[in-house]
């Protein structure tokens, strides 16, 4: 298992997807399975960023591990509970096909982060938030 | 002109009255306000093309910002061209319904 602790702050964002490419990279995936990871890794990691922690600061641990032919990746911080997958992926799916010519303006870091990983958990634990993607 | 971020350079032409925008590397969270940024100084032109071909991937903080220039040419009545989308681009572009709205060639 390899770990990154790394304060959750925006400008941190290279080192967390080089953490992540890292990850992959060392286990063969292919440069698009990385490429689609580090956009999961992104989306989760400005998601805490932005809302664990405000107005304080605090700190993420990313965990990666092979699990047979898969990758785990977890997100800890001890920021405030939040399961981000209470928003239904699937709501943005139906309204994109139900829309012709306007876009709203948010949601789309879950619908992305469901669309681009094998299967994606969450447990609040220890006063953790825990994210699970499976790669 | 070269714009020069830790992950994503952008290229800016004015080809006839195109404003033709070149980006190498990923339009994320730290680097889609380049993007804005290059895009509200410039003038004197009638339309855009942005240029996707050495982009690796676009994540929902790029998408906000490519939304933000469609909807300022929809309201200028300025056509906006995005090409040479590599795959997971595309993907992206599909399943948040991009690809429905965007000139993607």
């Amino acid at each position: 298992m390899k770990t990154l602790e790394i304060e959750a702050k925006a400008e941190n964002l290279d080192q967390v997807t080089a953490f992540i490419g890292d990850a992959l990279s060392v286990h063969g995936f292919e440069p698009a399975t990385v490429s689609k990871t580090k956009i999961a890794g992104e989306e989760i990691f400005i998601n805490i960023c932005n809302y664990a922690y405000t107005p304080d600061s605090g700190f993420v641990q990313i965990r990666s591990a092979q699990a047979g032919n898969s990758i785990q990746i977890e997100f800890q911080d001890h920021g405030r509970p939040f399961n981000p997958l209470s928003a239904d992926c699937s709501e943005k799916s139906t309204e994109k096909n139900t829309k012709s010519l306007e876009l709203t303006e948010g949601g789309y870091g879950i619908l992305m982060i469901c669309n681009l990983v094998s299967e994606i958990s969450y447990r609040f634990e220890d006063g953790k938030n825990i994210l699970t993607i499976i790669i | 002109m070269w714009a020069k971020g830790n992950v994503m350079d952008i290229q800016i032409q004015h080809q006839g009255s195109d404003l033709l925008i070149s980006l190498t590397g990923r339009l994320d969270a730290n680097t889609s306000g380049d993007l804005q940024n290059a895009v509200d100084n410039e003038s004197e032109y009638e339309s855009i093309t942005i240029d996707f071909c050495s982009l690796e991937y676009i994540s929902s903080a790029g998408l906000r910002v490519l939304l933000s220039i469609h909807k300022n040419c929809l309201a200028n009545n300025t056509p906006l061209t995005i090409l040479n989308c590599n795959d997971i681009v595309k993907d992206v572009f599909n399943m948040t319904g991009f690809s429905d709205v965007l000139n993607v060639e």
